[in-house]
């Protein structure tokens, strides 16, 4: 059976994650500082890893495209779920500031404030487009 | 919205991949407007209906919601 290049780039990207990941773990385990390359390297290859998995290529037909209108579809629809998503988390590392840690994070609470803001006015853009 | 694809593909001896390939777009976008999962845009709606040497409103079955 043909091994498609969805599956390919699956394997590939999910064993680089696997590595990286495991890695991060043990660092972590044994006391090392887990820094920002660290957790950036595991987030980078874990969203290659998704997107490998997720889209096809024009010569694997069993994949959506993101080029075509399912896939735009998807992409659309992921983003607004995604937005909010990120939302709730955003709210929730506040939280965790506020409660656990008992410090108020400014930054945080802007960049928050700013996320509420950023779909009305993302909408109210893109809406004066098709007046 | 229901539609006829699935019933005037299989007529017509076109495979999912066959029809993917005509209109431009993956075997999933085609299988996904059969089972009703989405709706295609009026553009996909005519390339189908082209293909299937039929007329969109007959392909498409469109009943207001309640």
């Amino acid at each position: 059976m043909r091994y498609s290049t969805r599956k390919w780039g699956g394997t590939i990207f999910g064993v680089t994650s696997a590595i990286i990941i495991g890695y991060t773990f043990y660092m972590w385990l044994t006391g090392q500082t887990v820094g920002f390359n660290e957790i950036i390297s595991c987030a980078i290859v874990l969203s290659a890893f998704l997107s490998a998995i997720t889209w096809g290529t024009p010569d694997d037909p069993n994949g959506p495209r993101q080029d075509e209108e399912l896939g735009r579809h998807i992409t659309m629809k992921s983003a607004k779920i995604s937005y909010f998503v990120l939302v709730i988390l955003l709210l929730l590392a506040l939280a965790v500031d506020k409660w656990l840690f008992g410090r108020e994070n400014t930054t945080l609470l802007l960049v928050f404030s700013l996320s509420i803001i950023i779909l009305p006015l993302t909408e109210w853009l893109v809406s004066r487009q098709y007046r | 919205m229901e539609n006829k694809i699935r019933e005037l593909r299989k007529q017509q001896g076109i495979s999912q991949d066959e029809l993917a390939k005509a209109c431009g777009v993956s075997r999933q976008t085609i299988n996904a407007i059969e089972n009703n999962k989405y709706d295609p845009s009026l553009k996909l709606a005519f390339q189908l209906a082209l293909q299937l040497a039929i007329t969109v409103d007959e392909l498409f079955h469109y009943e207001e919601e309640r």
